[in-house]
């Protein structure tokens, strides 16, 4: 771990030590190890002391950006999540500085062009940059044993509304959570289930038959689907541009509405979210109002970002 | 900066200069439109949609799949 620690922690001799060192000694730690509490604050400050040394501003919309202005314009970006980075921008010779710098300090390795990361799969050509999840769909595909059934064409059926299950028909809910869960980091390159997703992650507490088939649903929607994906293409401008909208009253067991909006940079979709209101709107128009409410925010928080 | 809804009234709610005590936002830099509900994207994630109409949207969010693009 490459961070200094600035409190003091002690910890008891690992055994084996004893009989050179006495029973009674314990260690100071100088540096941070794996499982201390501060372990990720100090690694990641050291990380960002030295990105900025080298003229890097954190940014502010989100803490793991770094980015850097060149004085003839151009720009070099570096986004960090744990151990992994990634550097892009126009600044070439300021990237390989960097690189280079980074080399210096810590123990760290050049993988190329982005190609995979975190279960996302890149590929570039003339026409933009293409990224989807299809190897984590087809492993879990097969790890729930769906590749062999008639795909689905939709993820969801219009004319069906969930409701709890009642005590006695709860089944299986670990299964049931896991499976969310993996659909809930799936819908990172999945816009297209973001709804069915955030309303099977509802019922995570008790889910029945009922709940199983809507998820069997989607499996089989996505076995006909798995290389759908996000592309950014290049257009020509950076406009931001929000779409809001809400289904007023949508969920039948509190009456509560759906808020759902999408944001495009440049004409490609970035961001989205589908989420149900935790207030109980009583006008389609304080619905849609809050959820242009949400859609503002998120327009302000890309603006700073760009 | 451009937002996007498919309800007039909220739209003038949100214009109207009498309500602003309590409802503020950034007007100078971000404008709010009307869109038709058939062009508004934000749709399928409110609601499930039958297979065209749900196709249709899939495609407006530039979602893609390179080797059966829409």
């Amino acid at each position: 771990m490459n961070g200094e620690l600035h409190e003091e922690v002690y910890i008891s001799l690992p055994p084996g030590f004893e009989d050179n060192l006495g029973r009674s000694k314990v260690w100071r730690l100088k540096k941070s190890l794996y499982g201390l509490k501060q372990s990720p604050r100090v690694c990641f400050e050291r990380f960002g002391s030295v990105v900025k040394r080298h003229g890097f501003t954190q940014s502010q919309a989100d803490q793991t950006m770094f980015f850097k202005h060149s004085r003839e314009g151009k720009i070099a970006i570096l986004t960090v999540y744990v151990d992994d980075i990634i550097m892009t921008g126009d600044n070439i010779g300021e990237i390989r500085d960097l690189k280079r710098r980074l080399e210096a300090e810590f123990d760290i390795k050049d993988l190329g062009k982005l190609k995979y990361f975190f279960g996302m799969e890149f590929a570039r050509s003339k026409e933009g940059i293409f990224f989807n999840q299809r190897k984590y769909i087809l492993d879990l595909l097969t790890e729930t044993g769906i590749t062999r059934c008639k795909e689905a064409e939709t993820p969801m059926d219009p004319n069906v509304k969930l409701k709890s299950a009642a005590e006695d028909e709860v089944i299986d809910r670990e299964c049931y959570q896991r499976l969310a869960g993996r659909l809930i980091y799936l819908s990172h390159t999945r816009p297209d289930i973001a709804l069915v997703v955030s309303v099977i992650s509802q019922f995570m507490h008790a889910p029945g038959p009922a709940h199983f088939e809507v998820v069997f649903i989607i499996l089989r929607y996505l076995k006909g689907t798995p290389r759908k994906g996000l592309m950014f293409r290049n257009r020509g401008h950076i406009q931001v541009e929000a779409y809001t909208d809400a289904d007023w009253a949508g969920n039948i067991n509190d009456r509560k509405s759906t808020s759902a909006y999408c944001t495009f940079v440049g004409g490609n979709l970035v961001t989205w979210r589908s989420k149900k209101q935790n207030v109980v709107a009583r006008s389609s128009a304080k619905a849609e109002f809050r959820s242009m409410a949400h859609g503002f925010f998120e327009v302000l928080w890309i603006k700073k970002f760009m | 900066m451009k937002v996007y809804c498919d309800n007039k009234l909220v739209i003038f709610i949100a214009h109207n200069p009498v309500l602003h005590d309590r409802m503020k936002h950034d007007s100078g830099e971000i404008c709010m439109s009307y869109i038709p509900t058939k062009s508004q994207v934000a749709d399928v994630l409110t609601k499930s949609l039958p297979k065209r109409q749900f196709n249709d949207m899939v495609c407006n969010l530039a979602m893609n799949d390179i080797f059966m693009p829409c």
